[in-house]
Protein backbone atom coordinates (compact mmCIF):
# COMPACT_ATOMS: atom_id res chain seq x y z
CA UNK A 1 0.00 0.00 0.00
CA UNK A 2 1.75 3.31 -0.82
CA UNK A 3 0.81 6.44 1.39
CA UNK A 4 0.02 9.88 -0.39
CA UNK A 5 -2.87 12.59 0.19
CA UNK A 6 -5.09 13.38 -2.62
CA UNK A 7 -8.73 14.17 -3.27
CA UNK A 8 -10.73 11.99 -4.78
CA UNK A 9 -12.07 14.39 -7.57
CA UNK A 10 -8.74 14.40 -8.38
CA UNK A 11 -7.56 10.75 -8.56
CA UNK A 12 -11.08 10.64 -10.54
CA UNK A 13 -9.40 12.71 -12.94
CA UNK A 14 -6.39 11.90 -13.18
CA UNK A 15 -7.90 8.05 -14.22
CA UNK A 16 -10.21 9.57 -16.29
CA UNK A 17 -12.53 7.09 -14.41
CA UNK A 18 -16.62 7.31 -14.71
CA UNK A 19 -18.52 7.50 -11.55
CA UNK A 20 -21.39 4.63 -11.56
CA UNK A 21 -23.37 5.63 -7.80
CA UNK A 22 -24.85 8.68 -7.35
CA UNK A 23 -22.96 9.63 -4.37
CA UNK A 24 -19.24 10.95 -5.26
CA UNK A 25 -17.57 12.94 -1.68
CA UNK A 26 -15.62 14.76 -4.51
CA UNK A 27 -13.55 16.01 -1.27
CA UNK A 28 -12.37 13.00 0.32
CA UNK A 29 -8.95 12.42 1.62
CA UNK A 30 -7.00 9.49 -0.06
CA UNK A 31 -3.88 8.69 1.68
CA UNK A 32 -3.65 5.16 1.18
CA UNK A 33 -4.34 2.57 -2.45
CA UNK A 34 -4.42 -1.40 -2.37
CA UNK A 35 -4.05 -2.93 -6.07
CA UNK A 36 -5.42 -6.43 -5.88
CA UNK A 37 -7.40 -8.96 -6.75
CA UNK A 38 -7.16 -10.80 -3.55
CA UNK A 39 -9.65 -10.03 -1.35
CA UNK A 40 -8.38 -12.31 1.74
CA UNK A 41 -5.35 -9.63 1.76
CA UNK A 42 -7.39 -6.75 1.73
CA UNK A 43 -9.10 -8.10 4.82
CA UNK A 44 -5.88 -8.65 6.20
CA UNK A 45 -3.77 -5.57 5.74
CA UNK A 46 -6.17 -2.77 5.15
CA UNK A 47 -5.43 -0.92 8.40
CA UNK A 48 -6.93 2.95 7.23
CA UNK A 49 -10.02 1.61 5.44
CA UNK A 50 -11.61 5.52 4.93
CA UNK A 51 -8.78 6.76 3.27
CA UNK A 52 -7.76 3.86 1.19
CA UNK A 53 -8.97 2.76 -2.69
CA UNK A 54 -9.29 -0.54 -3.81
CA UNK A 55 -8.65 -0.49 -6.90
CA UNK A 56 -9.62 -4.06 -8.46
CA UNK A 57 -10.28 -6.69 -11.95
CA UNK A 58 -12.51 -8.58 -9.40
CA UNK A 59 -15.80 -6.97 -10.25
CA UNK A 60 -18.23 -9.02 -7.64
CA UNK A 61 -20.50 -8.24 -4.57
CA UNK A 62 -17.44 -9.69 -2.46
CA UNK A 63 -15.48 -7.14 -3.48
CA UNK A 64 -17.90 -4.87 -2.39
CA UNK A 65 -18.32 -6.93 1.23
CA UNK A 66 -14.83 -7.06 1.34
CA UNK A 67 -14.69 -3.13 0.95
CA UNK A 68 -17.26 -2.84 3.23
CA UNK A 69 -15.92 -5.00 6.19
CA UNK A 70 -13.08 -3.03 6.19
CA UNK A 71 -14.39 0.64 5.94
CA UNK A 72 -12.94 1.23 2.33
CA UNK A 73 -15.15 3.53 1.40
CA UNK A 74 -13.90 3.87 -2.55
CA UNK A 75 -13.24 1.21 -5.23
CA UNK A 76 -12.06 1.53 -8.47
CA UNK A 77 -12.85 -1.08 -11.28
CA UNK A 78 -9.86 -1.46 -13.90
CA UNK A 79 -10.14 -2.14 -17.49
CA UNK A 80 -13.69 -1.09 -17.94
CA UNK A 81 -15.39 -4.15 -16.90
CA UNK A 82 -19.33 -4.76 -17.16
CA UNK A 83 -20.67 -4.14 -13.84
CA UNK A 84 -24.34 -5.40 -13.02
CA UNK A 85 -26.60 -3.03 -11.37
CA UNK A 86 -27.20 -5.05 -8.58
CA UNK A 87 -23.40 -4.12 -8.06
CA UNK A 88 -23.85 -0.71 -7.65
CA UNK A 89 -27.02 -0.99 -5.29
CA UNK A 90 -25.16 -2.68 -3.18
CA UNK A 91 -22.48 0.12 -3.50
CA UNK A 92 -24.41 2.61 -2.84
CA UNK A 93 -26.35 1.06 0.02
CA UNK A 94 -23.26 0.78 1.74
CA UNK A 95 -22.00 4.10 1.31
CA UNK A 96 -19.26 2.99 -1.17
CA UNK A 97 -18.23 5.10 -4.01
CA UNK A 98 -17.74 2.84 -7.19
CA UNK A 99 -15.31 4.32 -10.49
CA UNK A 100 -14.51 2.72 -13.24
CA UNK A 101 -11.55 3.26 -15.74
CA UNK A 102 -10.53 1.81 -18.82
CA UNK A 103 -6.76 1.83 -17.87
CA UNK A 104 -5.25 -1.68 -16.26
CA UNK A 105 -4.20 -1.87 -13.03
CA UNK A 106 -0.74 -1.81 -14.06
CA UNK A 107 -1.28 1.60 -16.11
CA UNK A 108 -3.29 2.97 -12.88
CA UNK A 109 -0.46 2.02 -10.96
CA UNK A 110 1.81 4.12 -12.75
CA UNK A 111 -0.40 7.22 -13.30
CA UNK A 112 -0.58 7.55 -9.64
CA UNK A 113 2.64 6.38 -8.85
CA UNK A 114 3.91 9.33 -11.43
CA UNK A 115 1.36 11.71 -9.71
CA UNK A 116 3.05 11.46 -6.39
CA UNK A 117 6.09 11.82 -7.28
CA UNK A 118 5.44 15.33 -8.97
CA UNK A 119 3.49 16.43 -5.97
CA UNK A 120 6.41 14.76 -3.32
CA UNK A 121 8.96 17.03 -6.27
CA UNK A 122 6.97 20.10 -6.13
CA UNK A 123 7.10 20.17 -2.32
CA UNK A 124 10.94 19.85 -2.07
CA UNK A 125 10.89 22.69 -5.00
CA UNK A 126 8.42 25.07 -2.61
CA UNK A 127 10.63 24.40 0.65
CA UNK A 128 13.95 24.95 -1.21
CA UNK B 1 -29.18 -9.54 22.14
CA UNK B 2 -28.32 -12.76 19.91
CA UNK B 3 -29.31 -13.49 16.32
CA UNK B 4 -28.39 -16.97 14.39
CA UNK B 5 -28.01 -16.45 10.15
CA UNK B 6 -28.12 -19.38 8.19
CA UNK B 7 -25.41 -19.55 5.92
CA UNK B 8 -25.84 -21.64 2.36
CA UNK B 9 -22.76 -23.57 0.82
CA UNK B 10 -21.25 -22.26 -2.43
CA UNK B 11 -23.68 -19.55 -2.74
CA UNK B 12 -21.07 -16.49 -3.09
CA UNK B 13 -23.87 -14.08 -4.29
CA UNK B 14 -25.17 -14.06 -0.92
CA UNK B 15 -21.85 -14.31 0.92
CA UNK B 16 -21.19 -11.19 3.81
CA UNK B 17 -24.95 -10.83 3.94
CA UNK B 18 -24.92 -12.03 7.67
CA UNK B 19 -21.80 -10.36 8.70
CA UNK B 20 -22.97 -7.18 6.72
CA UNK B 21 -26.15 -6.91 8.76
CA UNK B 22 -24.41 -7.46 11.97
CA UNK B 23 -21.50 -4.14 11.63
CA UNK B 24 -24.89 -2.03 10.64
CA UNK B 25 -26.20 -3.61 14.30
CA UNK B 26 -23.20 -2.74 15.90
CA UNK B 27 -22.97 0.76 14.29
CA UNK B 28 -26.48 1.73 15.58
CA UNK B 29 -25.16 0.19 19.29
CA UNK B 30 -22.92 3.01 19.01
CA UNK B 31 -19.46 0.33 19.81
CA UNK B 32 -15.70 1.81 19.42
CA UNK B 33 -15.54 1.60 15.24
CA UNK B 34 -12.03 -0.46 15.88
CA UNK B 35 -14.64 -3.30 17.84
CA UNK B 36 -16.61 -3.28 14.82
CA UNK B 37 -13.83 -3.55 12.61
CA UNK B 38 -12.62 -6.28 13.92
CA UNK B 39 -16.01 -8.27 14.63
CA UNK B 40 -17.34 -7.45 10.25
CA UNK B 41 -13.61 -8.84 9.81
CA UNK B 42 -13.76 -11.91 11.89
CA UNK B 43 -17.47 -12.88 10.71
CA UNK B 44 -17.03 -12.19 7.44
CA UNK B 45 -14.13 -14.71 6.87
CA UNK B 46 -16.29 -17.27 9.08
CA UNK B 47 -18.56 -17.16 6.44
CA UNK B 48 -16.50 -17.35 3.82
CA UNK B 49 -15.21 -20.24 4.98
CA UNK B 50 -18.92 -21.72 6.00
CA UNK B 51 -19.85 -20.35 1.87
CA UNK B 52 -16.41 -22.24 0.42
CA UNK B 53 -15.79 -24.97 2.00
CA UNK B 54 -19.29 -26.46 3.61
CA UNK B 55 -22.51 -27.71 2.54
CA UNK B 56 -24.02 -25.30 5.00
CA UNK B 57 -23.92 -23.91 8.85
CA UNK B 58 -25.25 -21.36 10.73
CA UNK B 59 -23.62 -18.46 12.19
CA UNK B 60 -25.11 -17.52 16.20
CA UNK B 61 -24.48 -13.91 16.57
CA UNK B 62 -24.34 -12.45 20.63
CA UNK B 63 -23.48 -9.45 22.72
CA UNK B 64 -23.49 -10.12 26.25
CA UNK B 65 -21.46 -6.93 28.57
CA UNK B 66 -18.44 -6.77 27.55
CA UNK B 67 -18.09 -9.32 25.25
CA UNK B 68 -19.22 -10.16 21.80
CA UNK B 69 -19.76 -14.00 21.07
CA UNK B 70 -19.44 -15.93 17.77
CA UNK B 71 -20.40 -19.74 17.04
CA UNK B 72 -19.97 -20.51 13.40
CA UNK B 73 -21.49 -24.48 13.27
CA UNK B 74 -21.40 -25.99 9.98
CA UNK B 75 -21.75 -29.35 8.03
CA UNK B 76 -19.16 -29.92 5.73
CA UNK B 77 -15.93 -32.24 5.39
CA UNK B 78 -14.59 -30.98 8.24
CA UNK B 79 -10.94 -29.95 8.70
CA UNK B 80 -8.45 -32.70 8.64
CA UNK B 81 -5.16 -30.40 9.81
CA UNK B 82 -6.64 -27.79 12.23
CA UNK B 83 -2.34 -26.36 12.51
CA UNK B 84 -2.31 -26.69 8.97
CA UNK B 85 -5.47 -24.64 8.70
CA UNK B 86 -4.17 -21.92 11.12
CA UNK B 87 -0.86 -21.37 9.16
CA UNK B 88 -0.83 -18.36 6.58
CA UNK B 89 -0.89 -19.22 3.00
CA UNK B 90 -2.04 -22.63 3.13
CA UNK B 91 -5.65 -23.11 1.48
CA UNK B 92 -7.53 -25.97 0.00
CA UNK B 93 -10.01 -23.81 -1.88
CA UNK B 94 -11.03 -24.48 -5.02
CA UNK B 95 -10.84 -22.56 -8.37
CA UNK B 96 -14.24 -21.47 -7.84
CA UNK B 97 -13.24 -19.97 -4.75
CA UNK B 98 -9.78 -18.26 -5.60
CA UNK B 99 -11.96 -16.72 -8.81
CA UNK B 100 -13.70 -14.73 -6.37
CA UNK B 101 -10.30 -13.66 -4.75
CA UNK B 102 -10.11 -15.79 -1.48
CA UNK B 103 -8.43 -18.78 -0.63
CA UNK B 104 -5.19 -17.09 0.31
CA UNK B 105 -4.91 -19.19 3.27
CA UNK B 106 -5.28 -15.89 5.49
CA UNK B 107 -9.29 -17.04 6.66
CA UNK B 108 -8.53 -18.24 10.15
CA UNK B 109 -5.16 -16.54 11.02
CA UNK B 110 -6.76 -13.38 10.08
CA UNK B 111 -10.32 -14.59 12.80
CA UNK B 112 -7.47 -15.36 15.06
CA UNK B 113 -5.46 -12.21 14.36
CA UNK B 114 -9.31 -9.88 15.23
CA UNK B 115 -10.22 -11.76 18.10
CA UNK B 116 -9.37 -12.51 21.74
CA UNK B 117 -10.57 -15.91 22.10
CA UNK B 118 -10.67 -18.70 19.53
CA UNK B 119 -11.46 -22.70 19.44
CA UNK B 120 -12.32 -24.95 16.60
CA UNK B 121 -13.80 -28.60 17.13
CA UNK B 122 -13.86 -30.38 14.19
CA UNK B 123 -14.68 -33.50 12.83
CA UNK B 124 -13.45 -34.87 9.39
CA UNK B 125 -17.00 -36.14 7.04
CA UNK B 126 -18.90 -33.92 9.44
CA UNK B 127 -18.20 -30.70 9.85
CA UNK B 128 -16.65 -27.70 12.15
CA UNK B 129 -17.70 -25.70 15.00
CA UNK B 130 -15.58 -22.32 15.52
CA UNK B 131 -16.21 -19.88 18.34
CA UNK B 132 -15.05 -16.58 19.00
CA UNK B 133 -14.96 -13.87 21.13
CA UNK B 134 -14.00 -9.89 21.00
CA UNK B 135 -13.49 -7.97 24.36
CA UNK B 136 -15.53 -4.55 23.86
Amino acid sequence: MKKTNIKLEKLQKILDAEVLTSQFPEKLEICYFCCTELMSDVLAFTHEGDSTVLITALSNSQTLRTAEMVDIKVVIIVRGKTIDKQLIELAEENGITLLRTEDAMFEVAGKLCSHIKEEEEKEKTKNG
Amino acid sequence: MDKTYHIEGGNFSEAGFASSDVKKLLKKLGLPTNIIKKAAIAMYEAEINVVAHAYRGDMEFKIIPGQILVTVQDEGPGIPDLELAFTEGFSTASSKVREMGFGAGMGLPNIKRNTDDISVETEVGKGTRLSFVINI
